[in-house]
């Protein structure tokens, strides 16, 4: 078939017609309990991360009400000092980590392909691994009761506090270890987030025609890139000290406690935007659908979304202001912490006009919604006025900061998210919810709510400090008993909202496709939901496709065409449309991963290497690291048996479209995988680099008296090495592109190479410096910053390793292994990095 | 060529797409930088030197302020022209048309933000002495 021929003379497929039971062959998993553990799909992860942070909820809550019956009455011996102190660091680290994020992700993982018209998510098995991470690392955390040792720092477990010194058991090694792999699960969430917002939109869903949810999900999956990455790496310099014996927090040594507060709040407080965007987000998205009108300011709100995303990383020193730092340092964040008002304020603004205009319709989700606004202004209010530092001092580690931030988190995000789960629930459990059990809901939640919080401001401005056990009979008791009874209407609402969703999904009304009568497209699809959601590819011609569109498959006539061919072929495989950033138009046409069992074996294997690092236990934990690394190789080995082998029907399909056919692997997906990869990695670098100048800058001679300046030959060899290596990389995807397999297999073996020949280089100069990682804060934090840069050319070395065996057994390379260009990017990357950490462990020492 | 298929065609490159990040962008760097002078160059004794009679820690915060203030400023300029040069919406505009308005008017609203907060995140040197502070 002739390409340029024009598009109504063409067959629309190379198969006439495929019926519904032979599509959904290739997306319905095994049946049983082995379907259940090798699914990858989006809808039962999505559900089981949302079920699994629910039940985390639910332990978070109660340990929340232990302590309110605890502080119910004055000097009460109910709790013990101990027992409080574990509790409220459980509750805390429950409610920041294993709740609201992992929700987030999961109402994302959910809503968010068909929303964007898709049929999956980009890499499904990473979902699959992201939430088995989240579950074993909340196992790991929880299993601090049975080994009798639980975590009892806090939630942000300052040091010297969380240090061998005063937490000399494990708990606080559950706590960080365990927390560590959740985290993981988390940045691999938001990888499929941005890759899936970017890649994987409807045709003619470009930029302005983007759900407002989607914007939202998009800043918050890049501000978990950004936050998260940090607070691995200073938990995982944390766990160092405790382990390993370095210095990075270690006074007596050259370091600095402040620099673990730095490190948590440069993640804890955008921490708090990342849980408060998607959640406005959903707001924007309930708003216009229940005030029966559209979104008033939709481009305002949107970059209202992405400035909050960005102002959120200009805080963080606003939870040290009494670290004594100077004054005008410390005005710097008050004026940022105002400033974020402005961006919340247009969003508030736009939902008041939309909802002025609209016709309201009083339902549960609405009811949430306008909890929301009245909950969340308040909070916002006290955040300003803790924004300001003399007011900050005076109330510092007060209830009212506990106030604050309750009014915050628990209106900025629950009621949003109580409102996303009673709008998408319908569509998902097939039922509605009863009406009335979900305004009973409501009110018991709100006024619990406001019970219990609303009079901690007055107790923390009286006085009581947080995280104390007990408290004197000083005027403070009528508050603390209101708010204890508060707590109980708030925790019987809860209950509520579980028996309406237990009785609902059984005894329900059955739900309609688009029961709300809503804009967006994941409502255009059947209720139940079939696994891929859409077989027939919609095209979107406005920012409310279905409130707008007469026909949601009818474009331009191409992709009418496409839409109209990729209902029936390729059908022997899960295929997906991807399209262009900017406007979404169809670029290629790629294989989404079948289920597998190996997200779930690498997830397992990384539990329990974190179980025997906890204890000590080398040996095991290495043979655990090989098995990760393993089943980290094995799911993402090609997926030959699941794709057409024909390529003849690959070539007719790409001829009929112009269109091409990537049934091994995707390029445009791929490389929005590797730019975020290379993004995590660029910021445990710069985390590291941070930490170097800030201990540098706290001691007057560096290195340390007693110790050389490292010597800067060999290190300039190695670098150079390296810097051949990525060169050689280039030379492999230029050779790709030119479809010489010959050229690039050999470019690639020589890459590898001197990467190996790099890393052994840096390794015998590290072997000869003189001193150790554990003989003071200088020697902590160079080696931490070499070994980090070590780890980044050994991952290129693997990745380039790995492509070469494969390339060499396949019989077409440069038409498979589209990888080599997108791991010639990540050895750019290590080149780009090897001379940073260069110039900060050799050269500095010299000049600085 | 239908004319269905005529309007949905897009340019492939597009210059100022992206230039909605550039206000956010600036401003962070601006934030790190003031901070990182605000609170070493207490430290490193910049805070006690002069120019022209001024402090010269404040000088820098100042000339930081208005160098960053003016990129963010250039780049709101630059999206309103572009946003004006390009028609309101017509009935043969097509969807790469309208994106870019799209584009063009949230990094005019973005810059234009940004260059507000840059200013007034940088308000405290005219009112705070360099060094001072609790426990300072």
């Amino acid at each position: 078939m002739d390409p340029s021929s024009p598009p109504e003379t063409r067959p629309v497929a190379p198969v006439p017609y495929v019926s519904d039971a032979e599509f959904d062959r290739a997306w319905n998993d095994p049946p049983g309990i082995w379907g259940w553990l090798t699914t990858v799909q989006n809808g039962p992860i999505g559900k089981r991360f949302i079920v699994t942070a629910f039940l985390f909820f639910i332990l978070g809550g109660l340990s929340a009400l232990l302590m309110r019956i605890q502080l119910a009455s004055p000097e009460n011996a109910f709790l013990d000092p101990e027992t409080y102190n574990r509790l409220f660091t459980m509750h805390g680290s429950t409610m920041m980590f294993l709740f609201t994020i992992p929700l987030i992700e999961g109402i994302a993982t959910l809503v968010l392909p068909q929303m964007l018209g898709s049929r999956e998510l980009p890499f499904p098995r990473l979902t699959a691994f992201a939430y088995w991470a989240f579950l074993f690392g909340g196992l790991i955390f929880y299993a601090s009761f049975l080994f009798g040792d639980v975590p009892d720092a806090g939630w942000f477990a300052y040091v010297p506090l969380s240090g061998s010194e005063y937490s000399p058991g494990v708990g606080m090694d559950f706590w960080l270890l365990g927390l560590g792999v959740a985290e993981i699960g988390a940045i691999a969430g938001s990888f499929e987030i941005i890759a899936a917002i970017f890649k994987m939109r409807a045709m003619g869903m470009s930029l302005n025609r983007i759900p407002i949810f989607a914007w939202a999900l998009l800043v918050m999956a890049f501000m978990m890139i950004f936050a998260f990455t940090p607070l691995i790496v200073g938990s995982l310099l944390l766990e160092l000290d405790r382990k390993l014996g370095t210095a990075f927090y270690d006074v007596s040594r050259g370091g600095d406690p402040l620099l673990w507060q730095h490190i948590f709040w440069i993640f804890g407080h955008p921490d708090v935007y990342i849980q408060f965007i998607p959640a406005v987000g959903m707001v924007s998205t309930i708003v216009p659908v229940f005030a029966r009108r559209k979104l008033i300011g939709y481009p305002f709100v949107v970059i209202s979304m992405v400035a909050t995303g960005f102002l959120s990383f200009g805080l963080w020193v606003h939870h040290m202001f009494a670290t004594g730092l100077p004054e005008l340092s410390l005005s710097f964040f008050t004026a940022a912490s105002m400033l974020i008002a402005i961006p919340s304020g247009v969003q508030v603004f736009a939902w008041i006009a939309t909802i002025w205009h609209g016709r309201p319709v009083w339902k549960t989700p609405f009811l949430f919604v306008i909890g929301f606004f009245f909950i969340f202004v308040l909070g916002g209010l006290t955040g300003v006025m803790v924004a300001v530092v003399p007011f900050d001092l005076q109330v510092h580690d007060s209830y009212f900061v506990v106030a604050h931030f309750h009014y915050v988190l628990i209106g900025g995000m629950l009621f949003p998210v109580f409102a996303g789960i009673y709008y998408w629930g319908p569509k998902f459990i097939g039922r509605m919810f009863d009406e009335r059990l979900g305004k009973l809901n409501f009110w018991l939640v709100f006024i619990g709510f406001n019970v219990t919080f609303f009079p901690m401001h007055i107790s923390g401005l009286l006085g009581m400090p947080r995280r104390v056990y007990t408290y004197l009979d000083s005027g403070l008791a009528p508050y603390n008993l209101v708010s204890t009874i508060g707590a109980f209407i708030l925790a019987t609402g809860i209950l509520v909202m579980i028996i309406n969703y237990v009785w609902s999904s059984r005894r329900g009304e059955i739900a309609p496709a688009n029961p709300w009568n809503a804009d967006t497209l994941e409502w255009a699809t059947s209720t139940p939901m079939r696994q891929m959601g859409f077989r027939k590819l919609p095209i979107v011609k406005s920012l409310h496709p279905i409130w707008d569109q007469d026909d949601l498959h009818q474009g331009s006539e191409a992709e009418t065409r496409l839409a109209e061919g990729m209902a029936h072929w390729p059908y022997k495989w899960r295929s997906q449309l991807v399209t262009s950033t900017l406007d979404a138009e169809p670029e290629e046409i790629i294989h989404v991963a079948n289920y597998s069992i190996w997200p779930l074996v690498t997830a397992a294997a990384s539990m329990i290497l974190s179980f025997f690092l906890i204890f000590d236990l080398l040996m095991p934990a290495l043979v655990c690291l090989v098995i990760t690394v393993i089943g980290m190789l094995a799911w993402h080995r090609k997926d030959y048996a699941a794709v057409t082998r024909d390529t003849l029907e690959d070539e007719q399909f790409e001829a009929m479209h112009g269109i091409p056919v990537h049934a091994t692997g995707s390029r445009g997906v791929a490389r929005w995988g590797m730019i975020l990869s290379i993004m995590v990695y660029a910021t445990a670098l710069f985390v590291l680099i941070f930490s170097y100048l800030f201990l540098r800058l706290n001691v007057p001679e560096w290195p340390p008296e007693g110790i050389a300046p490292p010597p800067l030959l060999l290190g300039a060899v190695s670098h150079m090495l390296l810097i051949a290596g990525a060169g050689a990389m280039y030379w492999a995807a230029r050779s790709l592109h030119r479809d010489q397999p010959a050229p690039m297999k050999g470019a690639m073996a020589v890459a590898v190479a001197l990467g190996v020949a790099y890393m052994g280089a840096i390794v015998f100069d590290f072997s000869r410096m003189g001193f150790a990682h554990d003989t003071n804060a200088y020697g902590s934090v160079f080696f931490m910053l070499g070994w980090m840069q070590l780890f980044i050319a050994l991952t290129a070395v693997l990745m380039s390793g790995v492509t070469l065996y494969w390339a060499w057994r396949d019989a077409n390379p440069t038409r498979t292994q589209w990888s080599v260009e997108h791991i010639a990017l990540f050895w750019y990357f290590a080149a780009a990095s090897g001379v940073l950490t260069y110039i900060v462990l050799y050269i500095l020492p010299y000049v600085f | 060529m239908t004319a269905t298929s005529k309007t949905e065609t897009a340019p492939k490159v597009d210059r100022f797409a992206l230039l909605f990040v550039a206000g956010p962008a600036v401003w962070f760097a601006h934030f790190v930088l003031i901070y990182v002078l605000a609170d070493f160059g207490c430290q490193a004794g910049i805070a006690q030197s002069r120019i022209a009679g001024q402090d010269t820690l404040k000088v820098l915060i100042m000339l930081a302020t208005i160098v960053m203030a003016l990129l963010t400023a250039a780049a709101a300029f630059v999206s309103l022209r572009q946003w004006r040069r390009n028609k309101p919406d017509q009935p043969d505009n097509g969807r790469a048309e309208k994106r870019k308005r799209f584009t063009e008017l949230i990094s005019f609203v973005s810059n234009l933000l940004f260059t507000v907060v840059i200013v007034v995140t940088a308000l405290p040197v005219f009112f705070l002495s360099s060094c001072g502070g609790i426990g300072v």
